[in-house]
């Protein structure tokens, strides 16, 4: 009861031990998070220069000795080359069909607003609630039909598939927030439909599409689920499938050697992302993925 | 205006050429498509299936094999969805047999090669393995048993016998504790490794009609050894036998903790010879041992738990290629390929153990008198998952260990259907 008094503190006071002690825990919670995502990046290169032995006594410590063998094996044993090829090949096939695809879809749904647009925008908006492994078998046989299994294309086009409704919610919610005045004042001064689209419009999205682009390559290139399913020869494999070969029921045979692969394999995403960030930044902040 | 349209039609036609570009396969050999779990490289761990790849390829030069190395957990999805479309199959993909490969036998997506198959030399049990309902679909050049891994320079540091008994077992584990050696690596945490102590832990109470009857559905599997096994399975994880934090271990963690001397045993299949008996993997002395008996126990020292370590199934698309996948079949199965392994129990007879710990291995194997198929390869697929959680469970220190096992009865009995 001797305490009563700071109860007569004023809350001005109070306010910053407890903001301070909030903001000690908010940091705490996103070092940890941070850690989450910057670990599995880090962690690979502490595997990567070692023997299996000493990674077996050792693995979270720095290594004894720099050791190229495993990349070179690792190289050798997945054909890592061949993968990069088939992998760029697919990430390409796959911005050339959504991106275009999706920006066109995008901007016809903000601007030429009917109710059959609408209906068809919500089809295609239900589009990107149908998850890949739900579909994985009729997709399959569908490929079947179109005789495009374990071909790259027949790899890359059903990623477009999932892809454009995603990217068209993106584009149209970045195009409805461009000024219709733009597009009135330009149809004054003669210009079609597609001269408004690529002349005025497309070139005002560019951060969507930026963004876009850097996207779709990152998840085709990320890609293993759908790899694992259509692709079934192993000159089509892609980094991904390449790498999950070292996988087996107990484990990793060889971890240095599946570090290596794994640092190559994220290599090409990373450094796009490093060249890239500014533009994932100003098309996130543009509104590009805004609502 | 005609630089975006120009650029934009470039992309159009991009896209065209790339979705153009099919790709075009040699018709000019027989091609034989076999799916299997590893890559054919210079891993030790390795080293059958690729000179399984490169001696069959030369060999017989008029057949283009192509290798799919999927890993693990790939072969098996990639599997599933094939057979599930039932097209694009391989010729051959490599199988565990038991009920999985019977239900793809049951949905006819397999090829009956018991006229060509049934003669190869090999051990009983493997050909067991791969044969469903009287067929045999294909072959298992590699099987694996159950046992105890021993650190033994850390028995003889500590003057420690190999335990031929339960009560023997427990006394070296207080002994490792007392002097901070882990007595047993697990990896409980990829729940599947605890199956393989409980599985010998049932059998020594119960026998094997302990689960041979459950199975059959003539017992419960919260009968009384099954319920004991997990009740000692659990008092062991109380005292600290696997550990302070053995949920907290995954299966490569326990061949680390192996191969490094912080474990002193570890129950599990012989598949791991090769990387224990491999000195760029460990540096420890490691010897195979039989699971001990239990006094009073119904088990015997000779009943042994064993699956199909390497085994090979033909689908139904070997039908029209079928000369081409008897001869990688009968390869498969030649003292020639299986002569590379260095540290699988080989089935065939003539192929001389590579070291060791695989004569050890095999020396169990050739004295067991009764196998029993690695429960999770032979339960139907639908209540293999719920097992391996179950057994997980044992390993908390408050579960309910009765409760645990009436519960996964429960699912036996939904999707299976009750003890008679």
């Amino acid at each position: 009861m001797r305490n009563q008094p700071t109860i007569s503190v004023p809350l001005g006071r109070a306010y910053p031990v407890r903001s301070k002690l909030t903001e000690i825990v908010v940091t705490a919670i996103l070092i940890l998070l941070a850690l989450a995502v910057i670990l599995p990046l880090v962690l690979p290169f502490l595997f990567v220069f070692k023997t299996r032995l000493e990674y077996n006594y050792n693995p979270w410590g720095w290594p004894t000795e720099i050791r190229w063998i495993n990349f070179i094996e690792a190289w050798r044993a997945i054909r890592i080359g061949e993968g990069l090829l088939n992998t760029f090949y697919v990430c390409l096939g796959a911005i050339a069909c959504t991106v275009p695809t999706a920006a066109m879809a995008g901007y016809i749904f903000a601007r030429y607003r009917t109710k059959v647009t609408e209906v068809l925008f919500y089809f295609v908006l239900a589009g990107y609630f149908v998850p890949v492994q739900m579909v994985l078998i009729p997709l399959y046989q569908l490929c079947g039909l179109l005789n495009i299994t374990d071909t790259l294309p027949g790899l890359f086009l059903p990623m477009t598939a999932f892809g454009i409704p995603f990217w068209t919610i993106i584009y149209r919610s970045f195009f409805t927030g461009l000024p219709n005045e733009l597009a009135e004042a330009a149809r004054i001064d003669g210009a079609g439909h597609a001269n408004i689209f690529f002349r005025i419009m497309l070139p005002l999205a560019k951060p969507a599409t930026v963004l876009a682009t850097l996207l779709v390559f990152m998840g085709a290139w990320s890609d293993y689920l759908l790899s694992l399913i259509m692709i079934n020869s192993a000159k089509n494999y892609t980094m991904q499938l390449r790498i999950a070969s070292f996988m087996n029921q107990y484990g990793v045979d060889h971890m240095p050697r599946y570090a290596a692969a794994t640092i190559i394999a994220a290599a090409p995403t990373v450094i796009l992302y490093i060249i890239g960030h500014r533009w994932i930044i100003q098309g996130t902040l543009a509104g590009a993925l805004k609502g | 205006m005609f630089k975006s349209k120009k650029a934009f039609l470039a992309l159009l036609l991009v896209v065209a050429m790339l979705v153009g570009m099919f790709s075009v396969t040699a018709a000019s050999k027989v091609k034989l498509v076999v799916w299997g779990r590893d890559l054919p490289d210079d891993d030790p761990a390795h080293a059958y299936i690729k000179a399984l790849i490169e001696g069959f390829q030369a060999k017989n030069p008029d057949i283009d094999l192509e290798y799919l190395a999927l890993g693990d957990p790939g072969l098996m999805d990639k599997t599933k969805v094939a057979m599930a479309n039932n097209r694009d199959l391989p010729h051959i993909f490599q199988s565990w047999g038991g009920s999985v490969m019977g239900g793809y036998a049951d949905a006819g997506r397999l090829y009956d090669l018991t006229a060509e198959l049934k003669d190869i030399p090999g051990s009983a049990a493997a050909q067991q393995a791969m044969t469903w309902k009287g067929k045999i679909y294909g072959v298992a050049p590699f099987f694996a048993i159950a046992g105890v891994f021993v650190n033994e320079d850390i028995f003889e540091k500590y003057n420690l016998k190999v335990p031929t008994t339960i009560a023997e077992m427990e006394k070296v584990a207080d002994t490792l504790l007392a002097n901070g050696i882990q007595p047993f690596a697990v990896g409980a945490r990829d729940k599947w490794p605890v199956l393989a102590m409980y599985m010998y832990l049932v059998n020594r109470f119960g026998g094997m009609e302990a689960f041979d009857n459950a199975q059959a559905r003539k017992a419960r599997f919260d009968s009384e050894p099954m319920v004991k096994a997990a009740q000692l399975y659990q008092e062991w994880a109380k005292r600290g036998y696997f550990g302070p934090t053995p949920l907290g271990e995954a299966y490569g963690d326990a061949q680390q903790l192996m191969a490094t001397g912080k474990a002193a045993m570890h129950v599990t299949g012989s598949w791991m010879c090769a990387q224990y008996g491999d000195p760029s993997f460990t540096d420890q002395k490691i010897g195979f041992y039989p699971f001990p008996v239990l006094e009073g126990g119904k088990g015997k020292a000779t009943d042994v738990m064993g699956m199909t370590d390497i085994g090979f199934a033909a689908t139904r698309m070997a039908a029209e290629n079928k000369d081409a996948v008897v001869r990688f079949m009968k390869y498969a199965m030649s003292v020639e390929a299986c002569s590379a392994e260095l540290g699988r129990i080989c089935s065939v007879p003539g192929v001389k153990a590579p070291n060791r710990l695989t004569e050890m291995a095999s020396a169990v194997f050739a004295k067991a008198e009764a196998i029993q198929f690695w429960w999770d390869q032979d339960l139907a697929p639908s209540i293999t998952s719920p097992l391996n959680d179950t057994l997980q469970q044992f390993l908390l220190p408050n579960s309910n260990v009765k409760q645990l096992l009436t519960n996964y009865e429960m699912i036996v009995e939904e999707f299976v259907g009750p003890a008679r």
